[in-house]
């Protein structure tokens, strides 16, 4: 379950807009250098997240959806993105009951 | 009493002189044709003058060589980054240097970009490889290493991100590192 939100978490990051993906670069301070790295200083909730953008985003997806509280304190800035450019209702959903109604 | 009294306006005059000459952050926004007139090989002091003080400075360590890279930002709501200039930091001089497009600029349309910019450059398109099992970029390069150019755009829309300038090695080298997955 945790595995395919991070999947899904990178389609996501595939179909931001240019825009959506340059507010989250500067949220978390996501700077590009002129050799085409790009790094960002602060906590990661995964250290692998160090390594690109993508991952980084797909790793606080995850978190937001499993760990948000442990998200919140490691890299708050990323709680306040998903919480303002995705939904307030975001995350999971306790059973299927909204289904079994519709 | 009398001396201090004459040396307090010259003292002043120093003093207005220092603050004159420090180069605050840019007013505006960076345009193209003004971070063109910024070439490889130019001071850090030259840079300043034209630009601004940059928003941040960092240390990058490529090899044994370190840079000094300098990033600025849009001047508007936003503030997205804009540009990022990278100086030797024992020769202080221009290595390498970004410049990011934004939304609305005719330079995004990436066929237009080179029709109009780079009118007789060839380019060879570098796709990024898979490197994670889990996820490929959707960002490929066209390049022209003699040049040193490197346009970054979206494969999708092809849509301009950014626009690089460094030297035909070091532009070697970042193709290298991005086929071997090591950025």
């Amino acid at each position: 379950m945790q595995l395919t939100a991070h999947e899904l978490a990178h389609v996501l990051f595939l179909n931001l807009s240019a825009k959506e993906e340059k507010t989250y670069r500067k949220s978390l301070g996501w700077d590009k250098n002129p050799d085409g790295t790009s790094k960002r200083a602060g906590k990661f909730v995964d250290q692998d997240g160090q390594d690109s953008v993508e991952e980084d985003f797909a790793n606080n997806i995850e978190s937001f959806l499993f760990e948000p509280e442990r998200l919140k304190s490691v890299t708050p800035a990323a709680h306040e993105w998903i919480l303002k450019h995705l939904s307030k209702d975001f995350g999971l959903k306790k059973d299927c009951a909204d289904e079994k109604k519709q | 009493m009398k001396k201090n009294s004459k040396c307090f306006p010259l003292l002043f005059l120093i003093l207005l002189c220092a603050c004159a000459s420090q180069p605050k952050a840019p007013e505006k926004t960076i345009s193209a044709d003004l971070f063109d007139s910024i070439p490889l090989g130019d001071s850090d002091s030259n840079a300043r003058k034209a630009l601004g003080s940059p928003r941040e400075t960092r240390l990058l360590q490529t090899g044994s060589r370190t840079q000094e890279v300098w990033l600025y930002d849009n001047q508007d709501s936003d503030h997205f980054q804009r540009a990022a200039l990278a100086f030797d930091s024992n020769t202080h001089r221009l290595i390498a240097k970004t410049l990011i497009i934004n939304e609305g600029e005719a330079e995004r349309d990436l066929l237009f970009l080179k029709e109009n910019k780079f009118p007789s450059t060839q380019f060879e398109t570098i796709i990024f490889p898979q490197c994670r099992r889990d996820f490929f970029s959707q960002y490929a390069l066209d390049v022209n290493i003699d040049k040193g150019i490197a346009i970054e755009f979206r494969r999708d829309s092809k849509q301009v991100e950014s626009i690089s300038w460094s030297s035909p090695q070091d532009l070697a080298a970042r193709i290298e590192r991005i086929r071997g997955c090591k950025q």
